[in-house]
C-alpha cells in the first residue's frame, strides 16, 4: 500500500513537474510571441519647432529636449527629422554661445556636440513639412532630409510653436491648418508610410490640431484645450526669456524616468502634466487607435527598442515557408574547413583590394603579323634609301 | 623617274667641329639637368608644352591601359598614333630609364637633321642664285649670297634648335612634340635632297604623325618637279603634271602603308578617329596655346561645324596663294608652311614654334628688310613669360579670367604671324631688289617706296 502511494506521489510529482515545465515553456513561447506583438519594426521621429526670434527661445528648447530624450532612448539621427526654425545656440543674443538649456539651473545642454538639425532656419516651411511627411521631395534631397518610413514604422510627430484654433503658425509668415495636417496623415496612411503615429503638440489651443484626423492608428496629445493657452514654465533671468513650456517641462521630467527597458505605458504619458501644474488641460485623442493605450509601451514611440534577450531555452518556431533548410556545411557560403575570420567592419572602399594586385603580366602583346609587317616596311624604306 | 643621283646624298662622316660639340654638349646637358630636377614633373603638365595630343601623362595612361589589355583609343584620353604608342611600349618594357634617353636622342637627331637642312638649303640657294644671276640687276652685287656668309648658317640652326629654351623645356616635359619636330625636320631634309621616294616617305611620316604636314606635299611636289624639269616646269606642262601626280601618289601610298601598319596592332581603325579625327574636329576645349578653344567654348552647337571648317581651312588654305606667289621658291614656301602650321594648328605647343625659329637662320639674308623684328621679339618674349603667369592667376588665384590667358595666346599667335608675314615681305622685297637694284628709282629719279600688297 505504501509503495502504491509512493508511486502515486511520484506520478503526481511527475505530472506537476510536467505541468510546470509546460507552463514555463509556454511562458517562454509567450515571451517570444510578445516580441512580435507590437507590430512595428522601426521608429522614426519628426520634431518640429515652428517659431523663430529670440523671444521664442522656449520652443527651440522644447524641441531639442524631446530630441535629446528620443535619442537617449535609442532612435538614431538617421531616423530623426529635426526641424528648427531659428538658431538659438549661435544667436548673437545668446550669452552662452553654442548652448541651449531647458532649465534655469543649466543642468543639461540640449544643444550638445551631436545635434543634427535636418531643416534649419527658413527651410522650416509648411510645404517642406508636408513634403517630408508625404515623401514627395525633389530627387536631389539627401537621405537625411527624407522620412523614409514604411508600413512597419512607428512615427512620433512633435510640434511646438504658436497656434490657434485649427492652425499652427510657421515662422510668422504662414500657417498649417488642422485639415491640411489630417490630409497629410491620410496620405501617409494611403502610401503605407506609417504603422502608428503618436502626434504631440505643445501650443495654445493645441487639441484643435488633432480634431480633424481621420486616419487609423493615430494618437493625438495636445497640451491645451480649445480656448486655453499653453503657458511657459519659467524665465531664465540671465537670458531674459522663458526657456521651456510647462507641458514639455513635465513631459521631460516624466521622460527622464523612462529607460529603454521601461514598462511604462501610454496611459502614464496621458497623465503627465495635470491641470494643477500645467494650468492648461492637456487633451488626448485615442479613438483612431486600435490598441489599448494601457498596453502600449512608451518606448514603442519614444525609443527604438530592439528586443534582444539571451535565452538558454530551446524555442520552437513555426516555419512559414516550405523552403529547404540547410544545416552546417551544406548551407551556401559556409566556411567549412576554413578558419573563420574575425568579424570586423567591412572595408569602406572595397575597390582597394583590386588595386592591391599588381599587374604582373601584361595583357597585351605585339601581334606577330604586326612585327612581320613592320620589318617589311623597314626593309622597303632601307632599300628606298639605297636607291 | 628618280632625280639624278648626287654624291652629296650619301651620308659622309665628317669630323665634328668644336663649335658643334659645344652646342651638342650644352643643349643635351641642359635637357638632362632639367629632366633630372624636380621641375620635370611640373613641366609635364604644363599646357604650353604638352597638348592633349603630345602630353606624356596621357602616354603613360595609354601604356598602362595597354598593359591591362584595353585599347587606349576606346576613350577620349589618348591621341597619339599607334606606331608611337608601340615604340614607347617597347621602350618601357625593355627598361624604364630608356625614356629620357630616347627623348634626348630625339632632340639630338632633330638637331642633326636641322643642321643638314641648313647645309642643303644653303647649297640649294647658292645653286639657284648661280642659275638666275644673269637676270639680276648689276647694282645688286652686294645683295648676293656668298659661301662665306652661309658658312655659319647650319651651326646657327643647330644652336637655334638645341639651345632654344622652348625645346629644352619641351624635351624635359617628355612631350612628343620633339618627335613631331623630328619627323617634320626629316621631311624638310628629304624634300631638299630631292629624292622623290625618300621625300614622299618623309612627308607621309610627318603627316601621319601630325596631320597638318599633308600640305607640305604641294611645295615638295613642285620642288621635285622643278628639279626634274628644270626651266621647262609649268603647271600646264603634262610632264610637270605627271611629276606632281607621281609625288602626290607616292605620298599617299606611303601614308596608306603606314595606316595599314597602324591597323595591325589592334585590328581596327579606331585610332584614326582618336588621332586625325581629334586634331581635325578639336573636341577637347581645355585651354592651350592655340586659337580654337576660346571660340569653341562659347559657340552654339548649331554653328560648330561651320566654324570648325573655317578654322581648319584657315590652317591649311595659305598653301595655295603661297604656291602661286612663291612658285619659284618652293623651299621658302615649305619653311613658311612649317611656321604657319605651328600657329594655326588646333593644339599647338611651344615646341612647334621653336622648330620654325630654328629654320630662320637660313633666311638670315632677308633680315635686313624685315620691319617688325623688334616688335616680334618683344611680343614673343612677353607671351612666353606671361602665359604661365596669367594661367596661374586665372586658375589658382582666381583674380584673372579666361580672357587674360587668351589675350596672351593671341599675342603669341600675333607674334608668330608678324614674323611670318614680315619674313615673306622681306624675302619678296629682296627678290625685287635683286632684279632692280638695291635703291631703285623711278623715271624721274625719285626713290620708290616698297609696300607689300
Amino acid at each position: 500500500m505504501a509503495a502504491h502511494s509512493g508511486r502515486n506521489w511520484a506520478g503526481l510529482m511527475f505530472l506537476c513537474l510536467l505541468f510546470v515545465s509546460v507552463a514555463a515553456s509556454s511562458n517562454v513561447e509567450d515571451q517570444v510571441g510578445g516580441f512580435f506583438k507590437s507590430g512595428h519594426t522601426n521608429n522614426w521621429a519628426v520634431l518640429v519647432c515652428t517659431s523663430r526670434f529670440w523671444f521664442n527661445y522656449r520652443h527651440i528648447a522644447n524641441t531639442l529636449s524631446v530630441y535629446r530624450s528620443v535619442k537617449r532612448l535609442g532612435i538614431p539621427d538617421s531616423q530623426i527629422i529635426l526641424m528648427l526654425a531659428d538658431d538659438m545656440a549661435c544667436n548673437p543674443r545668446n550669452p552662452r554661445p553654442a548652448t541651449v538649456f531647458n532649465n534655469a539651473n543649466q543642468h543639461i545642454n540640449v544643444y550638445g556636440d551631436n545635434v543634427e538639425v535636418d531643416y534649419r532656419g527658413y527651410e522650416v516651411t509648411v510645404e517642406n513639412f508636408i513634403r517630408v511627411l508625404t515623401g514627395r521631395l525633389p530627387p536631389s534631397t539627401p537621405r537625411s532630409k527624407r522620412l523614409l518610413t514604411d508600413d512597419r514604422s512607428n512615427v512620433l510627430v512633435y510640434m511646438t510653436g504658436h497656434g490657434g484654433e485649427g492652425f499652427l503658425k510657421f515662422q510668422d509668415a504662414e500657417e498649417i491648418s488642422n485639415v491640411e495636417l489630417a490630409d497629410a496623415f491620410q496620405q501617409m496612411w494611403q502610401k503605407n508610410r506609417y504603422h502608428e503615429i503618436l502626434f504631440m503638440i505643445d501650443t495654445c489651443q493645441a487639441v484643435s490640431m488633432y480634431h480633424k484626423f481621420y486616419s487609423p492608428n493615430v494618437i493625438g496629445i495636445g497640451s491645451a484645450q480649445v480656448g486655453e493657452d499653453s503657458l511657459s514654465h519659467h524665465v531664465d533671468p540671465s537670458i531674459g526669456v522663458y526657456i521651456i513650456d510647462r507641458y514639455t517641462y513635465y513631459l521631460l521630467e516624466f521622460l527622464e524616468t523612462v529607460t529603454p527597458d521601461s514598462k511604462k505605458t501610454l496611459a502614464d504619458l496621458f497623465r503627465v502634466c495635470p491641470k494643477r501644474v500645467c494650468v492648461s488641460t492637456p487633451g488626448v485623442r485615442t479613438d483612431l487607435f486600435t490598441r489599448d493605450p494601457n498596453t502600449v509601451l512608451i518606448t514603442d514611440f519614444f525609443g527604438s527598442v530592439r528586443n534582444v534577450e539571451i535565452t538558454t531555452e530551446t524555442i520552437t518556431l513555426k516555419r512559414n515557408d516550405t523552403a529547404q533548410l540547410c544545416s552546417g556545411s551544406s548551407c551556401p557560403g559556409s566556411r567549412r574547413g576554413k578558419r573563420r575570420k574575425k568579424l570586423a567592419y567591412a572595408n569602406q572602399f572595397p575597390v582597394e583590394a583590386a588595386y592591391e594586385e599588381e599587374v604582373t603580366k601584361p595583357q597585351w602583346h605585339f601581334p606577330m603579323y604586326f612585327v612581320a609587317a613592320l620589318s617589311v616596311f623597314f626593309i622597303t624604306v632601307v632599300s628606298a634609301f639605297r636607291i | 623617274m628618280s632625280a639624278e643621283p648626287r654624291a652629296e646624298q650619301r651620308p659622309q662622316f665628317r669630323p665634328v667641329p668644336k663649335a658643334l660639340k659645344y652646342i651638342f654638349g650644352l643643349g643635351l646637358g641642359a635637357r638632362a639637368v632639367l629632366m633630372s630636377s624636380h621641375l620635370a614633373g611640373w613641366l609635364q603638365d604644363r599646357l604650353e608644352l604638352a597638348s592633349p595630343v603630345t602630353s606624356w601623362t596621357r602616354m603613360t595612361e595609354g601604356l598602362s591601359l595597354l598593359d591591362h589589355g584595353i585599347s587606349p583609343y576606346e576613350g577620349d584620353m589618348f591621341h597619339e598614333t599607334p606606331l608611337v604608342l608601340m615604340l614607347f611600349y617597347c621602350l618601357s618594357k625593355i627598361w624604364g630609364g630608356l625614356i629620357p634617353i630616347f627623348f634626348l636622342l630625339v632632340d639630338l637627331v632633330t638637331g642633326c637633321l636641322v643642321h643638314e637642312v641648313g647645309t642643303n638649303v644653303c647649297r640649294h640657294l647658292l645653286e639657284k642664285q648661280g642659275r638666275h644671276v644673269k637676270s639680276y640687276s648689276t647694282d645688286s652685287l652686294s645683295l648676293l649670297l656668298t659661301g662665306k656668309q652661309l658658312n655659319s648658317v647650319p651651326r646657327l640652326m643647330l644652336g637655334a634648335y638645341l639651345l632654344n629654351p622652348l625645346t629644352i623645356a619641351s624635351c624635359a616635359a617628355y612631350s612628343t612634340t620633339g618627335l613631331h619636330n623630328l619627323v617634320i625636320a626629316g621631311a624638310l631634309l628629304a624634300a631638299v635632297q630631292g629624292n622623290r621616294l625618300l621625300a614622299t616617305l618623309a612627308t607621309a611620316v610627318a603627316s601621319y604623325q601630325c596631320v597638318y604636314p599633308e600640305i607640305f606635299i604641294i611645295p615638295v611636289a613642285m620642288y621635285i618637279a622643278q628639279l626634274e624639269q628644270g626651266s621647262r616646269f609649268s603647271f600646264r606642262d603634262p610632264d610637270s603634271r605627271l611629276s606632281l601626280l607621281q609625288t602626290a601618289g607616292g605620298h599617299f601610298s606611303w601614308l596608306g602603308f603606314l595606316w595599314a601598319l597602324s591597323f595591325l596592332p589592334f585590328g581596327s581603325m579606331d585610332w584614326l578617329y582618336s588621332t586625325r579625327g581629334f586634331v581635325m574636329l578639336a573636341p577637347d576645349l581645355t585651354p592651350n596655346m592655340g586659337l580654337f578653344w576660346y571660340f569653341f567654348t562659347e559657340m552654339f552647337e548649331h554653328f560648330r561645324i561651320f566654324f570648325l571648317c573655317v578654322f581648319q581651312l584657315n590652317a591649311v588654305f595659305y598653301v595655295i596663294p603661297l604656291a602661286v606667289k612663291l612658285r619659284d621658291h618652293p623651299m621658302f614656301h615649305l619653311h613658311l608652311l612649317v611656321g604657319l602650321t605651328a600657329v594655326f594648328k588646333s593644339y599647338p605647343t611651344f615646341g612647334d614654334a621653336a622648330l620654325f625659329l630654328s629654320l630662320l637662320p637660313v633666311w638670315g639674308h632677308c633680315f635686313k628688310y624685315m620691319r617688325n623684328l623688334f616688335l616680334v621679339v618683344c611680343m614673343w618674349l612677353y607671351s612666353i613669360v606671361l602665359a604661365p603667369v596669367l594661367w596661374h592667376l586665372w586658375i589658382y588665384y582666381g583674380s584673372a579670367n579666361a580672357n587674360f590667358f587668351y589675350a596672351v595666346t593671341l599675342a603669341y599667335a600675333t607674334a608668330q604671324i608678324f614674323l611670318l608675314t614680315d619674313l615673306l615681305y622681306a624675302f619678296l622685297r629682296r627678290e625685287f631688289h635683286l632684279r632692280h637694284g638695291p635703291a631703285p628709282k623711278e623715271g624721274q629719279g625719285m626713290p620708290i617706296l616698297m609696300n607689300l600688297k
